[in-house]
């Protein structure tokens, strides 16, 4: 039980420092998702505060209630104390500004791949697209609204910027959902690892509910964390490059519609005959384990114990 | 980075194709045997203890076989993602029946044993048949299909449709192509019982066995027949490049009645692969009927390499040729990643394939010899 307790506790720390070198990773690659999960509509001077806590609400774009513990976003965000953390509203606006570049790279692919096959393609077209190529995936954003990007309206333009800003209020609460179990985790793991050396792990009863009543905690702190990752990336596939809309498969609704109500119907069955199976292991018990206890770390070393079984 | 241009594009492209090969042939050797075993259990062993032995000849190995499949599917992922888009996304349904099969197989190795009850028993039993043949089928069908060509068209933004059904797939070429792979994988499961069993497991599986292997040489040869005359090839007319982009837009190809059997007159060495097939079916043969398992082994294991790889050597360059729209058929020049990335996965399968041949042949040597009814009742950790 010591080293299940020990392994617990080795886990749960080092989750912290697993997230926080993603967290940083985040602010390099992926600035909306982390925007997003803080609710933070304006860009802070920096160092950033963390939003400890908060109602965000996407219609008026502000965060009501919230809580917030100065300098600690600034710190996990950039490791730094002046380097500031785009805000919502800004990343939009940078994000429409490469809409519009994007739209002139995607109109002179266009020329160039129709001058391929009648010749050499213009020099003009080549320089602009050298120029706006990494700009190209934010035109294919438009693609939702609009058939061809460079027949874009302004507003159509808007919607697409507008687009960029994933679900806040859902990532907000999934990231501290996870978080939350994560330090909890550090709490019970730190407390059973205590208790178990000393030999103390059955003094407190309601301490072993409380440890089978979160055996559900660290799936669903691992399903919070797979919304903040997969929905905070939203509306891209890959960063920058590819929109989601773009790079799903052609296969129909329902298609899609089978195989998972296959899947959930098969899981169904095997979770109920697993269970089962369980729930009769439960029953049966323990092996008895009549061996004579091992002492208390660091303490004398009782005779008979370590001698090996022949 | 310039290390990656000690080898050129192009050589990368044939290593991985061949690579892709390597492993596909792996799976089909080494899971081949289990899925095969699994298809004969519920005929070749009466009752709970010949169940038993047959289930435990192949319990501690068919997971590290799995890893074949699994590295295939990686493989296709990393080194041919247009590949792997068009068929799993094509292929959709089939993929799906095929994982919904296989998910049968660890819970009926794991749960079978679990209760004494004779229904509960069975109905694992057939849990591990559906287990074993589904997917065995749809592989053979999966490639009858990749013969023939697949409907999808890509767009200028190489954004993939595919216009196919699924049972669209399960027309009568295909499904000879699935009976071969059947009759491929229960003699190469025999001949894994005929090495692992005694007494009445063993003389059933050698009866199965030969029978199979029999079957197998009439139908590759008819699926060959049937191949020249009945379904036109795909030949390439455009230019060649295979150190160019990845791009499949940009070749011009033809289908053409017999271009499948061009590679043959061309490089008369591929030829090796449809021989091997028939001559390791006929070992086997000889080696069922006369109780002679590991010539039934070894030739099997032959056979079944060849089999796999006559469709492989007939296709190159195509991979994946599609039927809709011939000049988007997919080709070892076209559809591979990058040159970097080729070239770092080799460093990696240098590393890695060597240390998966290393621990399966020692699991192999530990679990040597035959699982007998002692084995079984002695206790121990039997499934």
């Amino acid at each position: 039980m010591t080293v299940a307790c020990a392994f617990g506790l080795a886990a749960a720390l080092s989750v912290v420092v697993l997230g926080d070198e993603s967290g940083y990773l985040t602010t390099e690659h992926q600035k909306m998702k982390l925007a997003a999960i803080e609710s933070m509509w304006e860009t802070e001077p920096a160092p950033a505060s963390f939003t400890l806590f908060g109602i965000p609400d996407t219609k008026d774009r502000e965060t009501h209630y919230a809580v917030h513990i100065p300098w600690v976003m600034g710190l996990i965000g950039t490791r730094s104390l002046d380097t500031p953390i785009e805000g919502i509203n800004e990343l939009v606006k940078s994000g429409k500004a490469r809409i519009e570049n994007g739209i002139l790279a995607y109109e002179a692919l266009g020329n160039i791949r129709q001058a391929m096959g009648t010749g050499t393609p213009d020099t003009a077209d080549q320089a602009t697209f050298e120029q706006y190529g990494n700009d190209l995936g934010y035109a294919y954003l438009l693609k939702r609204f609009v058939d061809d990007p460079s027949q874009a309206t302004p507003a159509q333009i808007d919607q697409a910027a507008n687009s960029l800003i994933p679900p806040v209020g859902t990532l907000f609460w999934s990231f501290r959902i996870m978080v939350g179990c994560g330090f909890l985790f550090i709490a019970v793991m730190a407390t059973f690892f205590y208790l178990s050396t000393r030999r103390r792990l059955d003094s407190h009863r309601w301490l072993l509910h409380v440890a089978v009543w979160i055996i559900p905690l660290p799936w669903i702190a691992a399903e919070a964390g797979w919304i903040v990752a997969e929905l905070g990336r939203q509306p891209w596939i890959i960063e920058g490059i590819l929109p989601t809309a773009l790079a799903v498969s052609s296969l129909g609704a329902g298609t899609l519609f089978l195989t998972i109500t296959g899947f959930v119907a098969l899981y169904t069955v095997l979770f109920i005959i697993e269970m089962g199976l369980m729930l009769a292991a439960i029953r049966k018990g323990p092996q008895p384990d009549n061996g004579p206890e091992m002492p208390v770390l660091g303490f004398r070393r009782v005779q008979g114990t370590m001698t090996p079984a022949e | 980075m310039v290390l990656h241009d000690l080898i050129s594009y192009e050589v990368l492209r044939v290593i991985w194709w061949l690579l892709l090969g390597v492993l596909l042939i792996g799976f089909a050797i080494m899971d081949g045997f289990d899925l095969g075993t699994t298809t004969l259990l519920p005929f070749v062993a009466k009752g709970d203890t010949e169940r038993r032995i047959v289930v435990n000849t192949i319990g501690p190995v068919w997971e590290g076989n799995q890893v074949w499949l699994v590295l295939g599917g990686g493989a296709i992922f990393a080194a041919w993602p247009a590949i792997y888009a068009v068929s799993f996304s094509g292929f959709y349904l089939a993929m799906f029946a095929i994982l919904f099969a296989l998910i049968l197989r660890p819970v009926g190795f794991k749960y079978r044993s679990k209760r004494e009850s004779a229904r509960w028993r069975t109905t694992w039993d057939w849990m591990l048949f559906i287990g074993g043949f589904v997917p065995t089928l749809i592989f053979g069908v999966a490639l009858g299909n990749v013969l023939q060509g697949v409907p999808f068209r890509l767009d200028d933004d190489l954004r993939i449709f595919y216009d196919g059904t699924f049972f669209g797939l399960l027309n009568p070429y295909a499904l000879l192509a699935g009976l071969v792979c059947v009759a491929m994988l229960v003699m190469h499961g025999a001949a894994y019982l005929s090495t692992k069993t005694e007494g009445p497991i063993n003389d059933r599986a050698r009866a199965y066995g030969s029978v199979s292997a029999l079957a197998l040489i009439v139908l590759f040869a008819l699926a060959g027949v049937w191949l020249y005359y009945g379904i036109d090839g795909y030949a390439f007319i455009g230019p060649v490049d295979a150190s160019g982009p990845s791009n499949p837009l940009m070749n011009d190809v033809a289908r053409e009645q017999g271009a499948w059997f061009v590679n043959y007159g061309r490089y008369p060495w591929m030829m090796l692969a449809p021989a091997l097939g028939f001559i390791g079916a006929i070992g086997a043969f000889i080696g069922l009927k006369g109780s002679k398992p590991t010539l039934a082994m070894l030739s099997s294991g032959i056979s079944v390499f060849g089999v796999v790889a006559t469709p492989g050597v007939a296709m190159f360059p195509f991979i994946l040729p599609s039927s809709e729209q011939p000049a988007a058929s997919l080709t070892a020049w076209d559809s591979s990643s990058s040159h970097v990335t080729l070239f770092i996965m080799l460093i990696c399968a240098l590393i890695f394939v060597p240390i998966i041949l290393a621990y399966t042949s020692w699991v192999y040597h530990i679990m040597w010899g035959k699982v007998t009814d002692k084995d079984i009742n002695g206790g121990g950790h039997a499934y």
